[in-house]
């Protein structure tokens, strides 16, 4: 009985959080156009200009990023792998940064930091620098490179992971019978490499093409068009074309699940056996290259934001006299909007972490059983992966707001948590997998043959030993959940704002130095809600 | 020995596969109440597949068991293994690494609802040589075979019907292992619990079974006292897993009853033999080391060659050739190669059916 309830509920929760919205869109895309009495938006795509320009920006902004990435990736990896230098944990969390800053906050980094009046023309002596990289930032390369800046470390830890499965031995064995260093690398550790770099390239690619915000912030200026922002200006600007937005958002899905399907199989041999090797030897030049990439990556945009929180007048620069906490005090003040936005965010995020987690623990449960129906509740489970966070709004907005749909979701700001709820299932999930396969099975056999329910031993024995793969999940959701930016753009009801679209609004709207103070604040304060929770939590 | 008692473990008919291979079948296997049993079987042999059936943690696609007297797997029933009231000791000792090991020892009886017994979860300890301190630890703070002996502890605190053994003490040292298979021999003849213990070591099956079996490919090949498994094997699979062994083929002039008239390097040989032999013109004949007498072998002996010769175990282990070309072992003081004159001994070697694979090794 317990058995056919988890197989129920596990069910339900894909199917309102990935199966209604993905129905939604596919029905809605099969719908004339706007404008339209008869025909299917998905056919009237083939077409539209409009689309196909968003259709060749889209692909260019992802291949660029993959161009950009895959390379720096790489170097880092080999660099750590191979010379790391001294202190090389430090190293390697710096390197991971740029991935937990969300790409829009990089992207108006970089604004801030670039053009004529920039920091960068304010503080060096270069005086085209600043408007010879604001020219690149605002066009396609560009707005590929700030993905690639933000998805680097992605590539890097796919890579670092592949060369950590290789066995060492290959590489010994290479050497005592005759190879070169290089043929010993071509032999032993290239044939890991080179599946790794797909994957982490197809990841990339599947990133970027699902990506709003940077192409939001740098795209019109740039004059360039693609699909995510068509999606949302489809729906948000009059006249309002669902049909057609779905349209879109189903090619988007399409290519995304293309990419994914692509990717599966590529990381499925990826187990994490981490072998014993030998100390690498640590050189001290290996700093040099490292650092340029925290630099641009991480530094550079970071003290950006802290600079503009803290200026009067952006115009004026990083003079003595422009200086002001103001920005804090408004964004702090009783009445602001920026409080408000951060405390929904704040529950919000927790909310999902929670729930989420407890869902994909449930999930999970079902996939390890294996057979068909794990396969597929796997598959959906795993799908949002593939779903831009766009088209998901897109979907939600159709089968929330759908005329028979009388539940009072659409227009309550638990939309939102519906929304990050999909977006970080598969990431919760991932997290559950892995915590239940460290598991050895003998645990829990030995907990019912020892006279313990199936529910006595998910109690007592299997959510106690997952704990930290539990709470690990959970303040990876949270951390998706405060920075999601379009899902929330477009589902936040009438007077409702959360951290990543007041942040947006403000840099959109010019008070761009409001928006940065709650960046700030925002940073901080999730950090150390995180760092409070995973304290208290993995104590026990 | 029928009796009115229901057996401690009573196993009909059981057939297992999985992912379409036959991994148990047709096994049939009766063990008395309160007694100690071992199933030896090589990996691969279906060995832990039988114990999961036994805890309920497999279904068999056919067969019965029952656990004394009460059917746990049948046609339409199958008990959830945490009502079988059955305790079983894992290869790794399966403890909880987020539990002390007290509260792992008293797992069992809050599981099932019973009284928790702290006088006698630390009782049991003590017997099992584990400091008093320790109960209070995490299980990885203690020796592997500390581990094994709480896991020993987990497994009868509740006075279970029968305790399941899946090689407990292979992944033991030598030292510790031996120690162990003491203790737990005695602790069992003490408990009268019955307990079923899976292993590849024949010497750990010899050492703590009243009764052995032999699994081979899904196949229980015998189920019998520790000597006649030894001494009479059914097959050829049986011999090899009782010990060092080698096979050979005979003519058999006479055979009647449990002796057979055996001719072998020009002489005739009185040896046991097995009733299924039935009257057949070849037999198959299987030489332990201690079968043949070396050092003391008559003048007129026949001779064979050395081609090997080890230390083993206090002796020098010969492997010999005879003049046919087929292989036997012995036990000597001296290991010289070369030739040696052999004698077979009065009522050793056993004669079984012609087995296909009579001299492989």
């Amino acid at each position: 009985m317990s058995r056919l309830f988890n197989h129920l509920l596990v069910y339900v929760i894909l199917g309102v959080l990935v199966l209604a919205p993905l129905g939604a869109i596919i029905y809605e895309a099969l719908q004339p156009s706007g404008g339209q009495t008869h025909g299917i938006a998905l056919l009237q795509l083939g077409v539209d200009q409009q689309f196909l320009k968003s259709l060749s920006g889209t692909l260019g902004m992802a291949a660029l990023a993959v161009l950009f990435s895959l390379p720096m990736g790489l170097g880092l990896a080999l660099l750590l792998y191979f010379v790391p230098p001294r202190l090389s944990p430090l190293w390697e969390a710096l390197i991971l940064i740029p991935f937990l800053i969300p790409p829009y906050l990089t992207a108006e980094a970089w604004s801030l930091l670039t053009g004529p009046v920039g920091m960068i023309e304010q503080l060096t002596a270069w005086q085209a620098l600043g408007t010879t990289l604001e020219e690149f930032l605002f066009s396609l390369a560009g707005m590929g490179m700030v993905m690639a800046l933000h998805l680097t470390p992605l590539v890097y830890i796919l890579l670092r992971a592949a060369l950590e499965n290789g066995n060492p031995r290959l590489l010994q064995a290479a050497r005592v019978h005759g190879s070169s260093a290089l043929g010993a690398f071509r032999l032993g550790i290239l044939p890991l490499l080179l599946p790794a770099l797909a994957a982490a390239g197809l990841l990339v690619f599947l990133d970027t093409s699902a990506e709003f915000g940077v192409p939001a912030l740098l795209a019109g200026y740039a004059g360039v068009q693609v699909l995510s922002t068509s999606i949302e200006a489809a729906t948000n600007v009059w006249p309002v074309d669902l049909p057609k937005a779905s349209a879109i958002g189903l090619i988007l899905c399409a290519l995304g699940v293309l990419v994914w399907f692509l990717y599966r199989p590529l990381v499925r041999n990826n187990e994490g056996r981490i072998q014993r090797r030998a100390p690498a030897r640590r050189v001290w030049w290996s700093i040099l290259p490292i650092s340029i990439f925290a630099l641009i990556g991480v530094i550079l945009p970071l003290a950006a934001v802290l600079a503009v929180s803290l200026e009067k007048a952006l115009s004026v620069g990083l003079q003595a006299g422009n200086f002001t906490w103001h920005h804090y005090h408004h964004v702090l003040s009783h009445s602001s909007s920026g409080l408000s936005a951060l405390e929904t965010s704040l529950r919000l995020s927790a909310l999902v972490a929670v729930f989420g987690m407890a869902s994909a623990l449930l999930a999970a449960n079902l996939v390890r059983k294996g057979g068909r129906i794990a396969a597929f509740v796997d598959l959906l489970a795993t799908l949002p992966m593939a779903i831009p966070g766009v088209v998901l709004a897109v979907g939600m907005i159709l089968f929330w707001n759908a005329p028979w749909n009388q539940l009072p979701v659409f227009g309550h700001p638990i939309i939102l948590a519906v929304a990050y709820a999909t977006g970080t299932f598969p990431f919760a999930i991932r997290y559950a997998r892995t915590g239940l396969a460290q598991i050895p099975p003998r645990l829990e056999q030995a907990g019912r043959v020892h006279g313990g329910s199936p529910l006595h031993s998910v109690l007592r024995i299997q959510i106690p030993l997952l704990w930290p793969m539990l709470v690990g999940g959970a303040t990876v959701v949270f951390a998706l959940s405060m920075r999601e930016l379009v899902a929330s753009l477009m589902l936040q009801p009438a007077g409702v704002q959360v951290i990543s679209t007041y942040i947006y609004g403000n840099f959109r709207q010019g008070t761009i130095g409001n928006g940065m103070a709650l960046s700030v604040i925002g940073i901080f304060s999730s950090a150390l809600i995180l760092g409070l929770a995973r304290g208290a939590l993995l104590r026990r | 020995m029928p009796s009115d008692a229901p057996a401690g473990l009573q196993i009909e008919g059981l057939q297992v596969e999985l992912g379409g291979r036959p991994v148990l079948a047709d096994v049939h296997l009766q063990q008395a109440a309160g007694s100690y049993a071992c199933l030896l079987g090589e990996s691969g042999s279906g060995k832990s597949t039988l114990l999961a059936v036994i805890a309920g943690l497999l279904r068999p696609q056919r067969g019965t068991v029952s656990v004394h007297g009460q059917q746990v797997n049948g046609d339409s029933i199958f008990i959830a293994p945490e009502r079988r009231q059955i305790g079983m000791v894992f290869q790794d000792a399966a403890l909880w690494p987020h539990l002390t090991v007290l509260e792992n020892v008293l797992y069992p009886l809050r599981a099932r609802r019973q009284s928790v017994d702290k006088t006698r979860a630390m009782t049991l300890l003590e017997r099992m040589a584990i400091p008093v301190a320790a109960a209070r630890r995490r299980p990885h703070e203690l020796s592997g075979g500390q581990q094994q002996r709480i896991a020993i502890a987990r497994a009868i605190i509740a006075k279970p019907r029968i305790v399941l053994l899946d090689e407990p003490l292979s992944a033991l040292d030598h030292g510790v292992r031996e120690n162990l298979r003491e203790f737990l021999h005695e602790l069992f003849a003490e408990e009268g619990i019955t307990a079923l213990h899976v292993t590849h070591d024949p010497s750990e099956a010899f050492y703590l079974g009243h009764r052995v079996g032999v699994l081979h490919a899904g196949h229980l090949e015998q189920w019998d006292s520790p000597e006649s498994l030894y001494q009479q094997p059914t097959s050829l699979v049986v011999a090899r897993l009782g010990g060092s062994v080698r096979a050979l083929h005979v003519p058999v002039l006479q055979h009647a009853g449990t002796q057979a008239l055996i001719q072998w390097e020009d002489r005739r040989w009185p040896v046991p033999a097995s009733a299924g032999l039935n009257g057949a013109t070849r037999a198959t004949l299987l030489l332990r080391p201690n079968d043949l007498e070396i050092d003391a072998a008559p003048s007129d002996a026949p001779e064979a060659t050395v081609r090997h010769s080890h230390w083993h175990e206090g002796r020098y282990l010969l492997t010999l050739q005879a003049a046919d070309g087929q292989e036997f072992l012995a036990q000597s003081r001296r290991g010289d190669l070369g030739p040696r004159r052999w004698h077979l001994r009065p009522d050793h070697g056993w004669c079984i059916p012609v087995q296909s694979s009579a001299n492989d090794r």
